[in-house]
């Protein structure tokens, strides 16, 4: 069997390569998967992306961050071990990778410290209530009080196609995710739609260029593909 | 198993040779050597168009029919006394009474070397074998078709027109020589049987043979620090893959035959 078939020219991607092509894209550009508010994120940058707080009323907003781990991409068939509630189909890769949540627990920052002068703090003297939600606008970058988690991420998508820089492109849309070792099943439930569609948000953000799936070593204009075939990316077109 | 695998059937690498093969351009040299008996100065232009690719498996490209139409400005110096010998008639008197001495005048001719320029132009045939040859220079990875042995020209019909351009050459060449009028024809002849053939391909085959066997054919270049993504802005740098390795070889898929590009690479 040829590998152009009916058409002119034929490109394959093993799951290596693209694995390789990704992890060059997102080292290159860290700020695809970090992003957080001002205490966790100074400004943005090529390492992060600087978004706002979740406004809350009575705070001057939630701070937060996101972290995720480069992806590693599985494509079918199944090599990479996936939680019982997801399967790889034909056509579908799936994907690992770590989030890492945090937020600025302000409301812990309030621990007892003793009074330079010496003087406890009078119970009836009323709080000021920056003391609960400081505005700490100064204090970007600084997190007083970071409570973080690491969340295991398991997901399984396909491939569209798109267009980065005027060129025709690959991207990766999620099909579904499945968090693991988390309980309650609501708590879960909850952290799996939460982390779902940040993880549609970055894949949105994440494309490839056709070109760059051949090494620009021949004109390609895809007819059939790109699509997943066993463990590799393919595409056929003409010259 | 390499990592990346791009192909093209025969279709395609005809397109690609025919764009690759124009884009060589217009090659050029010039020299000295010999024309028959005639040492000759030469320069010569040269420029080539792709004939019919025919992939076979496991290295080569064959390229039937490429055409070379060449262009070739020669001059030689001509004695024109190795050809029509030198006349010495000597002086002759006689003796007539009452006249005295009569004498013919004493007529020497040596005939002179001209220089005899000659332009002329034509295409010649051949069918050549192109092995894939990979090479990293200066961090790029080449893909060339490189000619494998000599290629045997096969000159056009027309080469043999030379001999007439060289046959005109040499009568206006010699037209402003005193008393030659008469043995133009001779001395014509003369050159163009000492030039013959066998003396147009021996001056042509070797200048013309290195502009085809001297070629090296580009099938694709790859950088070996290749660019994945452009620079989009002060956050998005640019993006590159290192490619760690790559190969070509022609390989038989029935029922095609395909010329494949195998390359590895790392983030």
């Amino acid at each position: 069997m040829s590998l152009t078939e009916a058409r002119e020219v034929f490109v394959a991607v093993e799951e290596t390569a693209l694995n390789d092509l990704i992890t060059a894209v997102c080292a290159t550009r860290p700020h695809l998967l970090h992003y957080g508010s001002p205490a966790f994120v100074t400004a943005s940058s090529t390492s992060a992306t600087q978004m706002a707080p979740i406004p809350f009323p009575g705070s001057p907003g939630l701070q937060w961050s996101v972290e995720l781990t480069i992806p590693r991409l599985d494509l079918f068939k199944e090599d990479m071990p996936l939680p019982p509630e997801l399967s790889l189909g034909p056509g579908q890769f799936s994907l690992a990778t770590e989030v890492r949540l945090c937020v600025d627990c302000a409301g812990g920052r309030e621990k007892p410290q003793d009074d330079p002068d010496g003087h406890d703090h009078d119970p009836k003297e009323p709080r000021d209530p920056r003391d609960q939600w400081p505005d700490d606008r100064d204090d970007w970058g600084k997190a007083r009080h970071p409570v973080c988690c690491r969340l295991g991420v398991y997901a399984v998508g396909h491939l569209v196609s798109t267009w980065v820089g005027g060129e025709r492109a690959i991207g990766f849309a999620l099909d579904d995710l499945e968090l693991v070792d988390v309980e309650p099943n609501a708590l879960e439930s909850v952290l799996e739609c939460l982390l779902a569609m940040i993880l549609r948000s970055v894949l949105a953000t994440l494309s490839l260029p056709v070109s760059a799936l051949q090494l620009d070593a021949f004109t390609l204009t895809p007819t059939e593909g790109p699509l997943i075939d066993v463990n590799r990316v393919l595409a056929r077109g003409d010259f | 198993m390499s990592e990346i695998v791009a192909a093209i059937d025969e279709g395609a690498a005809q397109q690609l040779f025919d764009f690759e093969v124009a884009s060589l351009g217009t090659m050029a040299t010039s020299g000295a050597s010999s024309l028959g008996p005639f040492a000759v100065t030469y320069a010569v232009t040269g420029m080539l168009s792709n004939g019919t690719i025919d992939l076979i498996a496991p290295g080569t490209v064959r390229v039937a029919d490429l055409r070379l139409d060449w262009h070739i400005d020669l001059s030689f110096q001509l004695d024109i006394g190795d050809f029509i010998p030198d006349i010495h008639i000597p002086q002759i008197c006689v003796h007539i009474p009452c006249v005295g001495d009569v004498c013919t005048p004493k007529i020497d001719i040596v005939w002179p070397t001209v220089s005899v320029p000659v332009s002329f132009g034509d295409f010649v045939k051949t069918t050549v074998d192109l092995g894939v040859a990979i090479s990293l220079v200066a961090a790029i990875w080449k893909v060339e078709g490189v000619v494998q042995g000599v290629p045997n020209l096969q000159f056009g019909v027309a080469t043999a027109a030379l001999l007439t351009a060289i046959g005109l050459a040499v009568a206006a060449a010699v037209g402003w020589v005193p008393l030659i009028g008469p043995f133009v024809a001779v001395l014509v002849a003369a050159v163009l049987a000492a030039v013959g053939i066998a003396g147009l391909t021996g001056l042509l085959g070797p200048i013309l043979t290195p502009f085809i066997s001297g070629t090296r054919f580009p099938i694709t270049e790859v950088p070996a620090h290749f660019q994945v993504l452009p620079s989009a802005g002060p956050f998005d740098p640019a993006v590159f893959v290192t490619v760690d390795s790559l190969g070509a070889e022609v390989q038989h898929n029935p029922p095609e035959d395909e010329l494949v590009v195998l390359a590895d690479i790392s983030a």
